[in-house]
């Protein structure tokens, strides 16, 4: 038994042609959300940089260290390893603390989102937001500075470069001076100081570990602070 | 106009040392009041071991000479390493090199024979048969291995329990504490001529060097947490594991944690006698109890 084909009225008929283009670009969305998120969160910071009001600072690399993990390994060569990674790295900590203490975008309205892009998926990204106390100017600065400006920053970086003469793990040792403007017109000095654990995943160089103090001082009325900016 | 003068200069007198009292250091500023500096804080986040389960790592020393293949050679020095992450705790159990035991797949022989038939594999099988215990990871040096690491880490403080005296391993020293370089670590590692109970006292000779640079590793740290990848490149220069990096990091961030003090260093209980004319260790009964002791938490109790 053949059963004739139905015919749908004309609107009813169209339809489905109508949605194929809502259902691409749905589609297409979800795609670009979905590389979005991907590159958001896989660590490294993934190319998250400062708003245009932040000042300009760059840590002072003071030293650069590689360790060989295989035994009559070509020192030149580690040490070529790690004067590469040491400026990746250096680029990271660079934006993460222009994020963390000096983006007035983020200081004034508290909030550092961005900062915790630069550390691990997981324990160590939940770990740092419950430590934004230490690991930023805090999520009360809006309402106590009115104004934070570089004062000076030092780097040493440390790499432990594998058998495949490929940096594998390394520590950042920083630290970070700003002077922060009371809204009142006091001031202070900004201390962090510590060590970054880093490895480097396919996104880049990422924080899986930290040791980081805060140790903020009053501001001397006859201190001058020097900028490290760049 | 006199008066005018005197009240001007008398304004302006006042007026001078009002500024300069305002500005005297310590006094209260109306116009810039002090911001409230909140205490010096700390963050840390080190990724150490956690769970409940403990992780059982086998540290093995070879007796290979320079151009030997380490895993092939004989292992004199036989550890099981147990780790309670949970109560940041471990214990060390020594087996003596000369220990008796069934070798899986080939018969009985004395333990240290495992690793130049089969390897580490063998070894751990052995060790897995013998104990019940499940190796998680092994680790292998050297004698030149072991000297670098010693050296490498600036050193380890040892309190030398009895006088060593021998030629053999290069032993000389008094009891007492005392900071050993990689030569002086090695020696005091392989003396069992003159250690009480021969095999079995220099096992816990052993155990006391690992204790030793536990000590070292976290008294470094402690200075500074850079530390760590110094004594990771120092480990991977001179062991070969089956250990995989983050692993090794865990078990770094771990170890500082772990107080030397509080570790049980035991060696399996065993007499001495001969199988042929070899001279073996008979290991007692009641080490099966240490081993399922050990097994429940990683622990010696």
């Amino acid at each position: 038994m053949s059963v004739p084909p139905e015919t749908l009225p004309a609107e009813q008929a169209r339809t489905p042609r109508k949605k194929w283009p809502l259902i691409a670009a749905g589609a297409g969305a979800a795609i670009v959300v979905a590389l979005v998120l991907f590159f958001a969160l896989r660590g490294g910071g993934g190319g998250v940089n400062p708003s245009s009001g932040t000042p300009a600072f760059s840590f002072k690399l003071i030293g650069t260290k590689g360790v060989p993990g295989v035994s009559h390994a070509d020192r030149g060569a580690i040490g070529a390893v790690a004067d590469n990674a040491a400026k990746d790295i250096h680029d990271v900590l660079d934006r993460m603390y222009k994020l963390a203490f000096l983006d007035p975008s983020n200081w004034k309205a508290g909030k550092y989102d961005n900062v915790f892009g630069f550390f691990d998926l997981g324990a160590s990204a939940s770990r740092a937001k419950a430590d934004v106390d230490t690991l930023t100017l805090g999520p009360d600065a809006g309402s106590t500075f009115s104004d934070v400006q570089p004062s000076s920053g030092t780097l040493s970086v440390e790499v432990l470069v594998d058998k495949g003469g490929q940096p594998v793990s390394a520590t950042a040792s920083v630290v970070f001076k700003a002077k922060a403007t009371g809204n009142g017109g006091a001031g202070e000095i900004v201390v962090s100081k510590g060590q970054y654990f880093m490895h480097i995943l396919e996104g880049g160089w990422s924080i899986f570990g930290y040791s980081v103090a805060r140790d903020d001082r009053p501001l001397k009325a006859t201190s001058t602070p020097s900028g490290a900016s760049s | 106009m006199r008066r005018r003068v005197a009240l001007a200069l008398t304004a302006l007198t006042a007026w001078m040392l009002g500024a300069a009292v305002g500005t005297t250091p310590g006094a209260p500023a109306t116009a810039a009041p002090l911001l409230v500096l909140k205490a010096a804080h700390t963050a840390q986040f080190l990724p150490a071991l956690d769970g409940k389960k403990p992780v059982f790592i086998l540290a093995l020393g070879s007796d290979a000479r320079p151009g030997q293949n380490i895993l092939r050679e004989r292992s004199d020095s036989i550890h099981i390493i147990g780790v309670n992450p949970a109560k940041h705790a471990a214990s060390i159990l020594g087996f003596p090199r000369d220990s008796f035991v069934p070798i899986p797949g080939h018969g009985t022989n004395k333990i240290t024979s495992a690793m130049s038939i089969g390897g580490p594999a063998l070894t751990v099988k052995t060790i897995e048969n013998l104990t019940g215990i499940h190796i998680d990871f092994f680790l292998i040096t050297s004698f030149g291995g072991l000297r670098n690491m010693v050296d490498s880490i600036g050193g380890v403080t040892v309190d030398v329990p009895r006088p060593m005296h021998d030629s053999f391993s290069g032993a000389n020293f008094n009891p007492g504490v005392q900071h050993f370089n990689g030569t002086q670590a090695l020696a005091f590692a392989r003396d069992r001529h003159d250690v009480p109970g021969g095999d079995l006292g220099r096992s816990a000779n052993q155990g006391r060097l690992l204790l030793a640079a536990l000590s070292e590793f976290r008294k470094d740290f402690l200075k500074n947490p850079s530390v760590v990848l110094e004594w990771m490149g120092a480990g991977l220069r001179n062991v070969q594991t089956n250990l995989p990096l983050p692993m090794l990091l865990k078990l770094a961030f771990t170890a500082q944690k772990v107080d030397a003090k509080k570790v049980k260093n035991v060696v399996v209980p065993g007499r001495s006698g001969t199988v042929g004319s070899e001279s073996v260790v008979f290991l007692n009964s009641s080490s099966k109890a240490l081993y399922s002791n050990m097994k429940e938490d990683g622990l010696i109790n």
